[in-house]
C-alpha cells in the first residue's frame, strides 16, 4: 500500500511512501496535515497554498473483504 | 529523421554528473541545512565544495553503515544530509541501516548513487543489482535521469522534496542531451519523447540515448516507434505506461541494470494488472557486472551486455512479432 500527495497547482510530488494512517503503532508521520506543515503549507515549486482539502491524495491498495476498496483508488 | 515531442532537443553528449553538481551547488547555497556526507568518495563538483562548503562536508570514511547512521541522526535534527557513493557501498552495504534508521522513520536523507555496467572499476564496483534491491523498500523515491538537463532538474526536485530520495548517477557513456532547458520535470511523471504507432521503448538513464538512436534505425525499416522516458522508478507513472501500451500494443523496456526487479519488471507488473501487453525486457540478464575495454574504437561492455541501438532494434522487432501473434 502506498500514498502519494501532489500539489493541486503544479503537480509537484509532496509525499510518497507508506499510507500514512496504515501503521498501527509508531507512525513516522501523524497525518497528511503534518506533511503539508513540513512545507510551511506552501508548495516549494509554485508557491500554491496547500491544505488537506486542496492537495491531490492518492492511496493505492488492493480490495479486501474488510474495506472493499478497489485497486488503484 | 524522426520527429520529437515538445521539450525534446537531441544534442551533444554531456555527463549527467555535471547536471547533478550544478543543482547541488545551488541547493547548498540556498539552504544552509544541506550537508554532504562523504564516504571516501568525491562529491560532485568536489573542488567547488572544498573551496566553498568545507565546513558542511562530513567525512565518514570507508564505513558506510556509519555514514548512514550519521545521515539519519543529522536528518532527525532537521539537516538535509546528501550521501554520495557507489550504490554497492553507500546503499547496499548499509542496506539495513538505511531501512531501519532512515526509511522506517522517513528521514529527509538524499542519496547520489553510482551504478551501471560501464567502466574499468572491476566486478566489485560494477554492480547492477543494487537498483532493483532498493525498489522493495517503502518510502524511498528512486530517480534515474536520462541526461544532464534532467539530472539537474531531478536533483533540484530531490532537494525540494521532504523525504528520502535516491538519484542514480549512472556509470555509462555520456548520454546525448535529450531535453531542452524548459523541460518540465516532475518526480513521478514519465515523459513521452515520441509517441509512435508500432511499439514503444520504455527506457531510463543512458538507455534513453540508445532508444533515440534505435528510433532512426527502425524508421529505415518502416517502423514508427515511440520512446517513453520513465526516469522515476518509484513512484512509477502507471498512467503513462498504460497509455503507451494502448497506443502501440508492444513494449520494450531498456535499463542499464539487472533486468530483475528494475524498470522492466515494474512495467511488466503495471501492464499485467491493467493492460496485458507483449513485452521484451532489455537489461543485464542475471549475471554480474564486470570491467571491459573501452576505447574510441570499441566499447567492449556495451557489446557484451548488448545495450546498443542495434540490439534494442532487434528487441523491438521481436516484440512486434509477439504482438502480431497475439492478434
Amino acid at each position: 500500500m502506498s500514498e502519494k500527495i501532489n500539489c493541486p497547482q503544479c503537480g509537484m510530488l509532496l509525499y510518497f511512501g507508506e499510507e500514512i494512517s496504515r501503521r498501527l503503532y509508531m507512525r513516522a508521520i501523524p497525518d497528511e496535515a503534518a506533511v503539508l506543515a513540513g512545507y510551511g503549507n506552501v508548495c516549494p515549486r509554485c508557491g500554491a497554498s496547500l491544505s488537506v482539502d486542496s492537495v491531490k491524495i492518492e492511496i493505492k491498495r488492493r480490495a479486501t473483504s474488510k474495506e472493499g476498496v478497489t485497486h488503484g483508488s | 529523421m524522426a520527429t520529437w515531442n515538445e521539450h525534446v532537443a537531441i544534442g551533444r553528449p554531456a555527463p549527467t554528473v555535471k547536471g547533478i553538481g550544478r543543482a547541488m551547488k545551488a541547493a547548498f547555497l540556498k539552504d544552509p541545512r544541506a550537508l554532504a556526507i562523504l564516504e571516501d568518495m568525491q562529491f560532485p563538483e568536489i573542488e567547488w565544495f572544498t573551496d566553498n562548503m568545507f565546513d558542511r562536508m562530513i567525512e565518514c570514511g570507508i564505513a558506510e553503515q556509519n555514514g548512514a547512521g550519521v545521515a539519519a541522526a543529522l536528518a532527525s535534527e532537521g539537516f538535509i544530509p546528501v550521501v554520495n557513493n557507489f550504490l554497492f557501498a553507500g546503499m547496499s552495504r548499509a542496506y539495513n541501516q538505511i531501512r531501519q534508521s532512515i526509511l522506517v522513520d522517513r528521514f529527509n536523507v538524499k542519496f547520489i548513487a553510482r551504478e551501471g555496467v560501464w567502466g574499468e572499476v572491476g566486478i566489485s564496483h560494477a554492480t547492477i543489482e543494487g537498483w532493483g534491491s532498493l525498489r522493495v523498500l517503502p518510502n524511498l523515491v528512486m530517480i534515474n535521469p536520462a541526461d544532464a538537463v534532467e539530472a539537474e532538474k531531478a536533483t533540484e526536485a530531490m532537494m525540494q522534496y521532504l523525504g528520502p530520495v535516491v538519484i542514480k548517477q549512472e556509470m555509462s557513456p555520456d548520454p546525448f542531451t535529450i531535453f531542452s532547458e524548459d523541460y518540465p520535470f516532475n518526480i513521478g511523471k514519465a515523459y513521452s519523447l515520441r509517441d509512435g504507432k508500432d511499439a514503444t521503448i520504455i527506457a531510463a538513464g543512458y538507455l534513453v540515448t540508445e532508444a533515440v538512436k534505435a528510433v532512426d534505425l527502425l524508421e529505415k525499416d518502416g517502423l514508427d516507434v515511440g520512446v517513453l522516458n520513465v526516469s522515476t522508478l518509484k513512484p512509477i507513472d502507471e498512467e503513462a505506461i498504460v497509455a503507451a501500451a494502448e497506443r502501440t500494443g508492444a513494449i520494450v523496456t531498456a535499463e542499464n541494470s539487472s533486468d530483475i526487479n528494475g524498470l522492466g519488471d515494474a512495467v511488466a507488473c503495471v501492464l499485467s494488472e491493467k493492460l496485458p501487453t507483449p513485452l521484451v525486457k532489455v537489461g543485464v540478464e542475471d549475471e554480474f557486472g564486470q570491467s571491459g575495454l573501452i576505447t574510441p574504437e570499441r566499447d567492449e561492455l556495451m557489446e557484451h551486455f548488448a545495450f546498443s541501438a542495434a540490439d534494442l532494434a532487434v528487441s523491438v522487432k521481436e516484440c512486434i512479432k509477439k504482438k502480431e501473434r497475439v492478434r
